[in-house]
């Protein structure tokens, strides 16, 4: 089990991570989501005791992981977002490495080894140097690591990233696979499909902070059965506030000179009216976006800025 | 203590798997040393000689006073003069079996004495560039010395030369005694200057070591620790410049994620690098012993004392490494410690062959030290407490490095 109490890590005046709190089940994935600098990986750094963090408090199984950092981290496996491999060893020369800084030893720790780079289809190769795998399988076994001693806890910091859509369907599969097992997974990503398809519950981070937790229908509930229409081109904000207050169902997200970011149901029947409505106003639409609800379109409504953006 | 076996095995794994770099540390030095070897004669042997050719056509007392100078027991040691005929010395010169062929012309003695133009002819071997140059510098100094007994003697020679051209074979009683007298005169002058000379020359000689038969050995053997202490210098740099490398490849960061702590993984690379450190230097120490004659009884002891400097200079370097803004930075910064320590510590020249003030700093380097206390050892001239003493002050100094390492190492990681 994960806890995260207030944490918080600064860099001199720069806030990475702004007080969030979470708390990861066993046997279940927590998904943080957000985009690049939103602070995953700094929390994430913070977990594993790579970071002290400025305030607050990480607790993985009920052990501090700064007052009691070496049992916390003893159940704690870490992949991390680079790859972390010795690219000149082989498979199995990185598997005992790893395993051994868990404690693992002997026969208990060749059967593993085994164990593993079979379920990460690395077995056939697993005496070749690590420098002539394709990325893939560097992927896969830079998790394989991660696993070898079966922790309680598995932090994943965007294991899929830069991998073909093949070895992202294995990666995910070995990650269910942990949490079968009953593991607690931590998992930060900006895949949203992914997010969608593999987390329990889920938390939206952004400039440090966490701006909306819950499980996937909780989100989707906050998203509301709203679509996104995103007008680009010239506008006056105030005339179109009151334009668009006329229409019913219709929410002003945002409203600049250059764009209108509206939230309505049924958009798609309703934009002949908007446009009239904007035409009479004497506004000029260049390009429209019509988005439905989902976990883009919540964070679209809560940062005003795309997930990849 | 597991923790402890498995980094330093990971480390020691990793060298394996990089046969080049072993093979680098240990050619790069051994090559140097060699060469340096060579150039200052070998181990021992018979001495390099100017072996010089006479053609004595004057055949004059002052020409067998020019032959006999230069075939005189204080030079026997680096010449070796034989009189032939003109026609034989070319020819032998031609056939490379001499460094040079000296030609003393008829009618040289007179000239000398009336202090005349005349020429002294040297033919050299072209294929020899150094003992002919020898020859050369000893017929100059020949000619200075003529210059300057005319400058004393002047009057008293020309009288001689006048002599002999007059045709008397044997001079007056008086006229003799006048001469020698003068002579006598001129020389009491300069007594002051020459007995003793006002040049004091003080001649330093390298330590010689003894070999395992007993007697001295060369200069040669003053290279060794100097050769050695290269290979772990460079052995180290390359070892603790490492830590670079598993940095860029985030597997420092990930270690620190693991129940690994700071002090496995310091202490780890520094065993690894011992037993690193342990093999090049003993087979460095192998062959150069074993070259040298020196007892390989001494061996273990050489060994352990090298691994352990090893293991302090590579802790050294490491903290170096640490405190660099970048792998080329570190790199930079550790080339810019490891070249002056190894022209000051006696890697390039030993000690012994320094300025005496340049001898003084380098003993106080790091390098510098362990090699003098490696010179002792190799003589068999190190005490128990002086080895108690050396072994104690390498753990002191490994102990302050390692708590510096340990504590910059968790930064380092983590940015």
């Amino acid at each position: 089990m994960i806890e995260v109490t207030g944490l918080q890590k600064r860099y001199g005046e720069l806030v990475a991570v702004d007080g969030i709190s979470f708390r990861a089940e066993p046997g279940q994935i927590f998904g943080l989501l957000g985009p690049n600098g939103a602070g995953k990986t700094t929390t994430i750094g913070c977990i594993s005791g790579l970071l002290e963090p400025t305030g607050g408090h990480v607790r993985l199984l009920g052990h501090d992981v700064v007052t009691a950092g070496r049992t916390a981290r003893q159940q704690l496996g870490v992949v991390p977002q680079e790859l972390a491999l010795y690219e000149d060893l082989s498979a199995t020369e990185n598997l005992l490495f790893w395993g051994g800084t868990y404690g693992l030893r002997g026969a208990t720790l060749k059967a593993r080894i085994r164990e593993v780079l079979t379920t990460i289809g690395l077995l056939d190769r697993a005496h070749e140097p690590v420098k002539r795998f394709s990325g893939g399988m560097k992927r896969r076994l830079n998790l394989g690591c991660g696993i070898v001693h079966q922790p309680k806890v598995l932090l994943l910091d965007e294991p899929t990233a830069g991998v073909d859509p093949q070895s992202r369907m294995r990666l995910l599969d070995l990650v269910r696979d942990e949490v079968a097992r009953g593991a607690c997974v931590l998992y930060t990503t900006h895949y949203l499909e992914e997010a969608e398809s593999l987390c329990h519950r889920l938390a939206i981070m952004d400039h440090g902070k966490i701006i909306a937790a819950g499980t996937l229908p909780e989100l989707r509930a906050m998203a509301g059965e709203s679509d996104l229409l995103v007008l680009r081109g010239r506008f006056e904000p105030d005339q179109a506030r009151v334009a668009f207050g006329a229409l019913a169902g219709v929410e002003v997200v945002e409203a600049t000179t250059e764009a209108l970011r509206l939230a309505l149901p049924d958009a798609s029947h309703k934009l002949a009216a908007i446009f009239a409505s904007l035409a009479a106003g004497g506004a000029e639409i260049r390009e429209t976006t019509l988005t439905q609800p989902s976990l883009e379109t919540l964070f679209i409504k809560l940062t005003g800025r795309k997930l990849r953006e | 203590m597991n923790r402890l076996v498995l980094v330093a095995r990971q480390n020691l794994l990793r060298c394996l798997k990089d046969p080049a770099a072993l093979i680098l540390w240990l050619f790069i030095p051994l090559l140097i040393g060699t060469l340096l070897v060579l150039a200052m004669g070998g181990r021992g042997g018979p001495k390099p000689r100017v072996h010089l050719l006479i053609a004595d056509e004057d055949d004059s007392f002052g020409s067998r006073l020019v032959t006999g100078a230069l075939t005189s027991d204080r030079t026997a040691d680096f010449v070796q003069a034989e009189k032939v005929d003109r026609g034989t010395g070319r020819q032998r010169l031609e056939k490379g079996d001499a460094s040079a062929l000296l030609v003393i012309p008829k009618g040289f003695a007179q000239a000398v004495l009336r202090e005349e133009p005349t020429r002294l002819l040297l033919l050299t071997n072209p294929a020899q560039r150094i003992l002919p140059g020898i020859a050369e510098e000893m017929l100059r100094l020949l000619s200075e010395a003529v210059f300057y007994a005319h400058r004393l003697l002047g009057p008293e020679l020309h009288q001689i030369a006048q002599a002999a051209t007059a045709g008397k074979s044997v001079m007056p009683d008086a006229e003799i005694s006048r001469l020698s007298v003068s002579v006598n005169d001129a020389i009491r002058g300069l007594r002051s200057y020459l007995f003793p000379p006002v040049i004091k020359l003080e001649s330093v000689e390298p330590p010689q070591l003894a070999s395992s038969a007993g007697g001295a050995v060369s200069f040669a053997i003053s290279f060794l620790p100097g050769i050695v202490l290269m290979a772990l210098l460079f052995a180290a740099q390359g070892l603790s410049n490492d830590i670079w490398r598993e940095r860029e490849t985030g597997v420092l960061r990930r270690m620190v994620t693991t129940p690994l702590d700071l002090t496995s993984i310091v202490v780890g690379k520094v065993l690894s690098a011992t037993a690193v450190l342990a093999a090049t230097s003993g087979v460095i120490l192998a062959v150069g012993m074993a070259y040298l004659e020196i007892s390989l009884a001494r061996w273990p002891l050489a060994v352990a004392w090298s691994a352990g400097s090893g293991a302090v200079l590579t802790l050294l370097l490491l903290v170096i490494q640490l405190h660099a803004s970048s792998h080329r930075a570190a790199s930079f910064l550790t080339f810019s410690v490891l070249f002056p320590l190894l022209m000051l510590g006696g890697s390039m020249f030993p000690l012994a062959a320094m300025p005496r003030w340049m001898a003084a700093v380098g003993a106080c380097t790091p390098n510098g030290w362990a090699a003098s206390r490696l010179n002792d050892i190799l003589a068999g001239q190190a005490t128990g407490s002086a080895v108690a003493t050396g072994f104690l002050s390498i753990l002191v100094a490994g102990a302050l490095l390692f708590f510096w390492s340990r504590g910059r190492l968790a930064s380092f990681a983590r940015r």
